[in-house]
């Protein structure tokens, strides 16, 4: 018995390979999945994947006309319609490299909870790949460079990963995505992707934002505001600011740091106070007017920022917090800072909020002013 | 030249410190009815408490009949009851691996291979922990060391990779909710340590400073959970909620320079913990059941995995299942009985009795 | 079923016979000389001389090309033939022939008829006379061996050139010139019923601990095999008695690597016709030690040791996590290696699992070709291998680039820690077809089970993990990092102090 042990245990093993499983040139690499409203129970999902067959010949492979394949399907859900993924492609999809999910304007205003509860529950995504909201359809921004020699999925994460670095938009992570969606206060924000076309051809192009009240997108906001909401959640890296109508000019500056911290207090009239204090450290880069930047003005420079800021600041929050978006997670701050008021008024927040007061202050410096200013030696 | 089979209290907590970080990092908020909540300080405090307070009874009868487990104390009296024993322990210990088994092979049919038939690797991995369990305790006790380097290793990578996730907004404050909520927790928490059971059964097999070693591990333990909670409540937030397996979302998460994917990592974390444990608790029944059963050791492991296989796929059938399984009532209900009620009545009935 | 095959062995073999019953001189020297007579006929090397001892009848029995013929005629006949032997002269004839007349260095006296065969063909001249109550061997060794080369499996970078060879004396004084203390014993005994092959049991008396040297004498005098050809097939009787893939019996072919074993308490076995020796206890982490880690700089031993280690993994592991993440993990990739791998392994007909399997066995007849070619051929085989197996395969689509590139990884890994050759190539090919079978899940649990195992052993009480586990504090000054000489030189480690 001792000597077939080896044998048995070999075939057994042997034969149990005979499962349902895909070598790796068995797969459908997906690089970017886009989900789009149709109507009542019908959504249309667009698969874009590689085209990773090659075929042996004499003299070596050949490389395949197009890059990607880009599959339409139709459903009464995101899982139903990916279901058909297979009888259409022929392969075993593999979501685990996905680069992105774009998620079409129609879809984003009628509710993205069943898109959440998808990724909530699929284990194959990656967790940190990017959803993003398209201003058109999912399936136009997806598959808007048909015979593109790169990948049209890689280049919008591209897009969405280089402008957050920039200050002028967030990038999103699927986690994150569903972590904002189940706090009960915060509201959910997505970058918005839009094709922008110069010299015939078009391009994803990210600038500006997609503000949703539970389910819903109700707002878009541009850049600038981006700026002020990624300064208050501490998550601005790099980016730059404009003073503008200095010496007739304006004076562009770097972001090398930022900080904002907020403080919870109770006001004079039992109202909630929010103070936020920004720390921000700033390089000039560039001054279009004709006054002399030096160190004697840094300190007016400074003053007139930190004027500024503040305002625009404070003007961003109770923008937001007038229309009951709580994009600024001041819900989970006052959680933090002061659990008993905040179990107070979760249950009806969206009142709550519009009447938070909110004092901003700011202190900015000015690390350097660059070179001496360009005037003529002539 | 062949000696008993001893091993140091150092590799003893090792092992136990495994089996233990196995129920954490297979912690499911589904499966074990209660919420991921940001009470994790307090929580692992009062766990710790409540553990130390169920062994009390264990302690004592360790420390007054050194050398002797519950089944070999019984024997003084009755052959018959000491059999009833040592059938009783076995079974009871069987039925822990089996909840454990039965978690992994939920995480393998739910995460890595929802498409596989598994139950033919599940008995495979079983024999192999039976195997592991007959070439002894101190192969199981060294190869553990080694295993829990890389566990170990592994888990701090994947904190490592994940830390820039992190933010304080997914953090609640401590004390958020009532002091009962988290007593509860930390109490539930210590009735799924299957490890105290253990204990008794392993301690006349090892040498060298038990307080010293124990000290250390138990601060480790305390340590490392702290971590594991802090990383996975800052990085993940309200999203490790959604998650079946937080800690495996978590791996999923985090990103490495070469690889996509960390979650491999977790996986073998998994698996190592879950060979470690099972073929514990596999050499535990199988010395517990010789003379009942078989003088055979092999016949007896081989008799032990049948019953954890079936047990464990019955268990995994559904997760309403395999979480009525898990509930404090059967299992803590169980893990009382044999870590502190059953102690504590030899004691009574052998106080002042010469063993 | 076991009987079934039992019967069938017995059909087809016979039970080992121990020729070596005891026939002692029957005091009849024509009794005697018939019985060597008809146990030597139809071997036309030995020849046998008869000649008159002061008078008495005498044989001498030689064999030529084992016998140095000049040593014969001077220093054995010439003096033998004459002697002149009073015959008032009262003692016994053997005494005054062993005292007076041979000037050689070594003489054996026997009286068991059967104990003249193994040293006749060891080079020694029997005599057998007439009257005489014991049969005396004179030394006469002048059969040809080879002198002393470079080792061939244990180069290094700054050891010594010296490896053993096929004599067992030659290799004893290779020993010797490193050991030179009266405490280095060298222990002899026969192996092989048929062979008779002579084995030494070395070890350092003032450190080895007795009972190791017990055991391995005890061991070596219960193998019972019909003819010992070579000192590794003593390994499976010196090993642990559990089944593992790593043998916990050390080898080397190199004298200042076993001197510096012997040293540290261990027992060397050398058999004759051998040009290596084992030695035990051994522990896994001696694997990835070398003589040369003591020579360099502990930094750089440090990271070579760390390396070995590290290639070690590559070459038991790597292909079958390849094939494991190509098959069931393929999120653990990154994207560009994905698609690259992807578009590869799309070309070639077969799956992932079969191509690894095909292409490392494919490895493995190379390798065996190589070793086993006449070296006329040797840049034929080379050739073949490289051009066949690395390049036209790949251009025809057959193999994947990756998978050759993942082959020669491990094939160059396995190398580096050539004593593990064999665990190595055994282990990669179950890793495979484990990663092929069950992914990720399987290979770790494999992996799990491998280190219990190895966890496990503990031939002569001590661990064959250990310096790793049981944690040795002490022992790790030369385990991966190597402490200086000055401090290391203080101290010897002594093996025994390992046991559990």
């Amino acid at each position: 018995m001792k000597r077939f042990i080896p044998f048995l245990l070999f075939f057994v093993l042997i034969f149990t390979g005979c499962e349902r499983k895909y070598d790796i040139n068995d797969r459908l690499i997906v690089q970017g999945v886009g989900i789009d409203y149709l109507s009542e129970n019908e959504v249309e999902v667009t698969v874009q994947a590689l085209n990773t067959e090659t075929y042996a010949g004499i003299g070596g492979t050949k490389v395949p006309d197009k890059l990607v394949n880009n599959y339409y399907l139709k459903g009464k859900s995101v899982a139903d319609a990916l279901s058909k993924l297979v009888s259409f492609a022929g392969r075993e999809p593999l979501y685990t490299h996905t680069r992105i999910v774009l998620l079409g304007k129609t879809l984003a205003e009628k509710g993205i909870d069943d898109v959440i509860d998808f990724f909530s529950r699929d284990s194959s995504c990656h967790a940190s790949l990017f959803v993003a909201v398209c201003d058109k359809t999912a399936k136009e921004t997806l598959s808007f460079d048909p015979d593109a020699q790169s990948v049209p999925a890689v280049d919008i994460e591209n897009s969405v990963k280089a402008a957050g670095v920039g200050a002028y938009t967030v990038n999103v992570h699927i986690f994150e995505l569903i972590k904002m969606y189940r706090e009960e206060t915060t509201s959910v924000f997505l970058p918005v992707v839009s094709l922008i076309e110069a010299e015939g051809e078009k391009a994803p192009s990210v600038n500006k934002i997609a503000l949703f009240k539970g389910e819903k997108a109700v707002r878009y906001i541009d850049g600038d505001s981006t700026q002020f909401l990624l300064l208050f959640l501490n998550c601005l890296k790099t980016g730059t600011y404009t003073l503008e109508n200095y010496g007739g000019g304006d004076v562009s500056f770097d972001y090398y740091s930022s900080k904002c911290k907020t403080n919870v207090l109770k006001g004079e009239n039992g109202k909630t106070v929010f103070n936020v204090k920004l720390k921000i450290g700033f390089d000039c880069v560039e001054y279009t007017g004709k006054n002399e930047l030096n160190i004697e003005t840094q300190n007016e420079l400074e003053r007139m920022l930190e004027r500024e800021l503040s305002e625009r600041m404070k003007s961003f929050l109770y923008g937001m917090c007038n229309e009951s978006i709580d994009c600024m997670r001041l819900g989970r701050i006052l959680l933090i800072k002061d659990k008993n008021v905040y179990k107070n008024k979760k249950d009806d927040w969206e009142t709550a909020l519009k009447e938070f007061e909110i004092n901003v202050t700011a202190k900015v410096n000015i690390r350097r002013i660059g070179q001496e200013s360009g005037k003529s030696a002539i | 030249m062949i000696k008993k089979e001893r091993i140091s209290f150092f590799q003893l907590f090792a092992l136990l410190y495994t089996c233990r970080l196995l129920t954490v990092v297979t912690f499911s908020p589904t499966l074990n009815d209660g919420e991921l909540n940001g009470n994790y300080l307090p929580d692992i405090f009062f766990f710790i408490v409540f553990l130390l307070l169920m062994i009390i009874p264990e302690a004592l009868f360790i420390k007054r009949f050194s050398g002797f487990t519950p089944v070999s104390l019984i024997k003084e009296q009755s052959d018959f009851f000491s059999k009833s024993a040592a059938l009783f322990y076995s079974l009871v210990l069987l039925f822990f691996a089996s909840v454990s088994v039965s978690r992994f092979y939920i995480f393998t049919t739910s995460v890595i291979f929802p498409e596989k038939n598994m139950s033919f690797l599940l008995v495979v991995s079983i024999l192999v922990c039976a195997y592991s369990a007959f070439l002894g305790l101190e192969a199981t006790a060294r190869g553990n060391i080694v295993l829990l380097f890389i566990i170990i290793i592994g888990i701090a990578s994947i904190l490592f990779f994940v830390r820039n996730e992190m933010s304080l907004y997914n953090f609640e404050p401590i004390y958020s909710d009532s002091v009962g909520s988290y007593l509860k927790s930390g109490f539930f928490a210590a009735l799924r340590t299957v490890e105290a059971t253990l204990l008794m059964f392993l301690v006349p097999k090892c040498s060298g400073k038990a307080k010293k070693s124990a000290a250390f591990w138990l601060l480790f333990f305390f340590f490392s959970l702290s971590v594991l909670f802090v990383f996975l409540n800052g990085v993940s937030g309200v999203f490790a909620e959604t998650q079946l397996f937080p800690f495996y979302s978590l791996a999923v998460i985090a990103r490495f320079p070469f690889f996509d994917r960390l979650d491999a990592v977790i996986t073998a974390v998994f698996i190592f913990s879950i060979l470690v444990k099972t073929s514990l608790i596999f050499y535990v029944s199988a010395e517990l059941l010789n003379g009942v059963l078989s003088k055979d050791r092999r016949v007896n492991l081989l008799l032990c995995s049948a019953l954890v296989s079936v047990l464990s796929l019955v268990l995994s059938l559904n997760l309403g299942v395999h979480k009525a399984a898990n509930s404090p009532y059967i299992f803590g209900g169980l893990m009382l009985l044999t870590t502190v009620i059953i102690p504590s009545v030899l004691i009574i009935k052998f106080k002042g009795k010469k063993v | 079923m076991n009987s079934f095959f039992d019967r069938k062995e017995k059909e087809v073999t016979r039970p080992v016979k121990n020729e070596n019953a005891v026939v002692f001189l029957s005091g009849n020297y024509e009794t005697d000389r018939s019985f060597l007579k008809t146990r030597l006929e139809k071997s036309s090397d030995v020849l046998f001389r008869d000649f008159l001892i002061s008078g008495k009848r005498a044989m001498l029995v030689f064999c030529d090309g084992l016998s140095e013929s000049v040593l014969v005629n001077e220093a054995i006949l010439k003096p033998l033939t004459n002697i002149k032997i009073s015959p008032f002269n009262n003692g016994k004839i053997e005494n005054i022939i062993a005292e007076k007349t041979y000037s050689g260095t070594d003489l054996k006296r026997i009286k068991n008829l059967n104990e003249v065969f193994p040293l006749l063909f060891s080079g020694f001249c029997i005599l057998l006379c007439e009257d005489a109550g014991e049969i005396i061997a004179f030394s006469a060794q002048g059969f040809i061996k080879r002198s002393v080369d470079q080792p061939f499996t244990e180069v290094e970078e700054k050891g010594s050139m010296e490896s053993f060879v096929e004599n067992l004396t030659d290799n004893i004084s290779l020993l010797r010139r490193k050991l030179k203390t009266p405490f280095l014993k060298a222990e002899q005994l026969k192996v092989g019923s048929t062979s008779n092959t002579r084995v030494c049991v070395c070890y350092l008396d003032d450190r080895v601990k007795k009972e190791y040297v017990d055991e391995i004498k005890k061991r070596l005098e219960g193998v019972e095999i019909d003819s010992l050809l070579s000192v590794d097939m003593l390994t499976e009787f010196l090993d642990s008695d559990r089944l593992s893939l790593f043998s916990s019996v050390g080898r080397t072919e190199r004298p200042d690597t076993l001197s510096s074993k012997l040293t540290e308490g261990r027992v060397a076995v050398l058999a004759d016709g051998s040009p290596y020796a084992l030695f035990v206890p051994f522990v896994f982490s001696e694997h990835f030690q070398t003589l040369d880690d003591y020579s360099f700089h502990p930094y750089y031993s440090l990271f070579i040791r760390l390396l070995r280690l590290f290639c070690f993994f590559i070459s038991v592991m790597l292909p079958g996590l390849y094939v494991a993440v190509c098959v069931y993990h393929q999120e653990v990739l990154s994207q560009p290696l994905l698609v690259e791998i992807a578009v590869q392994e799309n070309v070639t007909p077969f799956s992932i699992t079969v191509e690894a399997l095909v292409v490392h066995l494919m490895y493995e007849i190379v390798r065996e070709a190589g070793i086993r070619m006449p070296k006329a051929v040797g840049h034929a085989v080379s050739i073949v291998g490289a051009l066949v197996i690395g390049e036209a395969a790949v251009t025809a689509g057959i193999i994947a680039a990756p998978m050759v590139i993942i082959v020669a990884l491990t094939a160059i890994g396995s190398f580096v820690v050539s004593s593990l050759y064999e665990s190595v190539s055994v282990l990669r090919l179950l890793f495979i077809i484990i990663g092929g079978v069950s992914g990720f899940f399987g290979i770790m649990l494999f992996f799990g089970l491998i280190i219990i195992n190895i966890s496990s052993l503990n031939p002569y009480n001590v661990p064959f993990s250990a310096t790793f586990i049981p944690s040795n504090i002490g022992a790790f000054r030369d385990t991966f990092f190597r402490e200086g000489w000055k401090k290391l030189g203080k101290r010897t480690l002594e093996i025994n102090s390992l046991e559990k």
